[in-house]
């Protein structure tokens, strides 16, 4: 599966969602500050993507927990860093 | 008669006895539940010892294929331990479900042009006890999900390819290790509730869901319409109950892997016991060839299932457009508002930007429904660029974007993908980008060319200057300028169908002259004349198509045309510009002809009516109907034979003209009756003149 098809509404830095996304929101409601949910109904692809890249260690932990929790492996941490 | 036991495990309340005849033999099968107790079945085995001829065992659960070796051989152990005393040979349909799974799916991707699971997104509730039809699936798709880990062991991920599968069937996938993190394991959602969440979420997202005999309630138990509505289920051994369970949640095909030999629905075991029965051979000397040879001898196909009665089909494509001018960008709200107090400088840049983007999705398409009962849907992928950007790039620039685009569209699960627009121009119009990308491109060049022209016969027709009558040719003179190119020699061999006389204007005489030679091989009874200047005979055409590759070089002078002339407009860039087209306003210039699709299609404002899109759009819609993923039109040139296929194809599944275009948009019914007003008045102050001269 290809790691690498993210979806473009993520913000540039080092954690992305992929394609793999099931828009189950686990992840928005761990980092609610980071990720968000794309609501746009009219494209029936419900997904998650990087809002914002995270800031300072709480924000950093929470990114690692909600990448480790996601159930379809669509987080990754291996954008550019900027 | 031969007798056959099936000893099942499940309950006795759906026992059976039938009489059939098979290779030739009769038999009786009798069916006789144990209630899911081990005991009882084994009781039963010893009490029709010696007395059938065979005898299965269902309801059991089938050893995973992949896995350590000490499991699957336990398995097998105490299977073995159930059978040894037993004289009557003994069979579980372990082998022929094997090969019923991979034949089934082999099959079905061939009888349905080979392309039937390309590219879909499948779901395996199971992948270990289904790991044969996963492997096989591997071959068409690659996007592949288990839900092993979440089912089997309540861990909340899932697999995401058959490599990961095999790891954890090895118990040495990173999964396993898995604990829930601090915040769901702390929430107050219990974990099992959470999981069943996860899996419906993969559901919905699913195209097909693959859900194994044993077990089947327990996988989709929780299961209602929102989880498996409009998705294909493939399973094994559907019973009625199975197949009504599924129908009630809208699924829409079932793909049953146990072949349907006898009018009754019966397992696997039933039938290998079938096969060894009327073999008389001992279960371990039937071979695979035994089996390759009875199955393909008694047709045992896979069934296909439409629980809604109709067969139904869902094919799917991809399509890119562009934003077409800084204009398109106001549409986002910030956009506007911030370019109405900063200088123009604030737009260029933001269309600078944009072009950088990787793509993302406009709008999904949905139904789209053709005749013949297949269903299309599709996502509209755009890409930044404007044309003034990606001009200014040189076409590596696009080609990446549009590679990134067949990516995003493959993982979406389109068949096949066509380029929109401007994006079909650059470079070398698309064969680079068709070498490189995963999944078919079409330009939809030829269907353009053929809606072009179906625009300008029903413009001639709705002007009714000219005499049409059904079946006959029109009895009137039309003018091809530009007729050895591509779409010109297209177009003259279309014309000299429906017009009485074809004038063929180009600069290559020798080209002209064979042209014609050719064109009156297929049609004899047409009057053809060849020039290479095209004011000559201008003033006396009733329809003139031009199509050539000027790029705004003047082709034809308009103002010497006949009042009241079609003038069709076939090359990109176009010939005639707005200016030119604005000093004769008794004569309709069409730009393109736009098709209105099938059904009742759903999609974001693409600039066009309800239902009606662009006819490079269509082309691709009506491949996607058709099933023909296959790169259609590609390059600069357009082959005569593709855009009478397309035309046809489309006819097929109900593509219809919706509306002509000009160089400034539709043209309704009122814009015809002005022109064709104005013509008439300016056809008879022609003839006063003439009269008083």
């Amino acid at each position: 599966m290809n790691k690498t098809n993210r979806f473009r509404e993520n913000a540039p830095g080092k954690y992305y969602v992929n394609q793999n996304c099931i828009g189950c929101t686990l992840c928005s409601e761990i980092a609610s500050h980071n990720f968000r949910i794309n609501t746009n109904e009219e494209l029936d692809v419900i997904h998650s993507y990087v809002c914002r890249q995270p800031e300072g260690i709480r924000e950093e932990e929470l990114c690692a927990e909600a990448m480790a929790s996601c159930p379809a492996d669509a987080i990754g941490n291996g954008g550019i860093k900027l | 008669m031969k007798q056959i036991i099936n000893v099942s495990l499940g309950p006795s309340g759906q026992d059976y006895e039938f009489e059939t005849e098979f290779l030739g033999q009769d038999f009786l099968i009798r069916r006789l539940g144990a209630d899911g107790s081990i005991e009882k079945a084994a009781h039963l085995l010893a009490q029709w010892d010696e007395k059938a001829d065979a005898m299965g065992l269902d309801h059991v659960r089938f050893p995973h294929d992949i896995g350590p070796l000490h499991q699957t051989q336990s398995h097998a152990k105490k299977l073995k331990k159930l059978t040894y005393r037993l004289r009557t040979p003994v069979v579980t349909g372990e082998k022929l479900r094997k090969v019923g799974h991979e034949w089934s799916l082999r099959h079905i991707q061939y009888k349905f042009g080979s392309n039937y699971f390309n590219n879909a997104r499948v779901l395996f509730v199971s992948g270990m006890a289904t790991y044969t039809l996963a492997r096989v699936m591997s071959e068409y798709t690659d996007n592949l999900t288990f839900a092993d880990p979440v089912l089997e062991n309540g861990i909340a991920k899932f697999l995401n390819s058959l490599k990961d599968l095999e790891m954890y069937a090895k118990g040495i996938h990173s999964v396993l290790k898995w604990v829930p993190g601090k915040q769901l394991s702390s929430s107050v959602i219990p974990l099992r509730k959470w999981n069943e969440y996860i899996l419906s979420k993969a559901m919905q997202k699913s195209d097909i869901i693959v859900i194994p005999y044993y077990d089947f309630y327990k996988y989709v138990e929780n299961c209602t319409v929102e989880e498996l509505g409009g998705k294909i289920v493939i399973t094994a051994t559907a019973h009625d109950d199975r197949v009504q369970f599924l129908k009630d949640r809208g699924v829409n095909v079932v793909i049953d892997s146990t072949p349907k030999i006898l009018e009754k629905v019966v397992g696997v075991n039933v039938l290998e016991a079938l096969i060894v029965a009327a073999l008389e051979k001992p279960p371990e000397e039937v071979t695979n060839d035994d089996l390759l040879e009875i199955i393909s001898e008694q047709r045992m196909d896979p069934r296909v299932i439409y629980p809604s009665g109709d067969p139904k089909r869902i094919n799917r494509f991809a399509f890119v457009i562009h934003p077409l001018s800084q204009e398109f960008l106001k549409k986002d709200k910030t956009v506007d508002m911030v370019s109405r107090v900063t200088p123009p400088a604030f737009l260029d840049t933001v269309e600078k930007i944009v072009s950088y983007a990787p793509p993302w999705i406009y709008s999904k398409v949905t139904g789209i429904k053709s005749p013949t009962g297949v269903e299309a849907e599709g996502w509209l992928i755009t890409v930044g660029g404007t044309p003034k950007q990606m001009l200014s790039q040189p076409p590596e620039f696009t080609y990446k974007r549009l590679l990134s685009a067949a990516k995003m569209a493959k993982r979406l699960g389109a068949q096949i993908m066509g380029l929109g627009a401007f994006t079909k121009v650059v470079g070398d119009a698309g064969v680079t980008v068709a070498k490189l990308a995963d999944i078919p491109i079409t330009t939809g060049n030829s269907y353009s060319a053929s809606g072009a022209l179906w625009a300008a016969a029903d413009a001639v027709r709705r002007m009714g200057l000219v005499n049409v009558e059904k079946g006959k040719k029109l009895n009137a003179k039309t003018m091809v300028v530009g007729a050895t190119g591509a779409i010109g020699s297209v177009c003259s061999r279309l014309l000299a169908y429906a017009f009485d006389e074809v004038y063929m204007v180009g600069r290559n005489m020798a080209k002209l002259l064979a042209m014609k030679a050719s064109i009156l091989e297929e049609t004899p009874n047409v009057k053809l004349h060849i020039s290479t200047r095209a004011d000559k005979y201008l003033p006396d055409m009733d329809v003139v198509v031009t199509a050539t590759s000027g790029a705004g070089k003047t082709v034809l002078d308009i103002t010497k045309v006949k009042p009241g002339c079609v003038i069709t407009d076939v090359a990109r860039p176009l010939d005639l510009s707005p200016e030119d087209v604005a000093k004769r306003p008794d004569v309709l210039v069409i730009e393109s002809g736009e098709i209105e699709l099938p059904g009742n299609p759903e999609m974001k404002n693409i600039g066009l009516p309800h239902k009606v899109v662009y006819a490079c759009l269509a082309e691709t819609i009506v491949l996607a109907l058709e099933g023909k993923y296959e790169t259609f039109t590609i390059g600069r040139n357009i082959e005569w034979q593709k855009v009478r296929e397309i035309y046809k194809l489309g006819l097929k599944h109900g593509m219809k003209l919706a509306a002509i275009s000009g160089v400034n948009g539709v043209f309704t019914d009122e814009d015809i009756a002005r022109v064709r007003d104005l013509a008439i008045a300016a056809r008879e102050k022609a003839s006063a003149n003439a009269a008083l001269a």
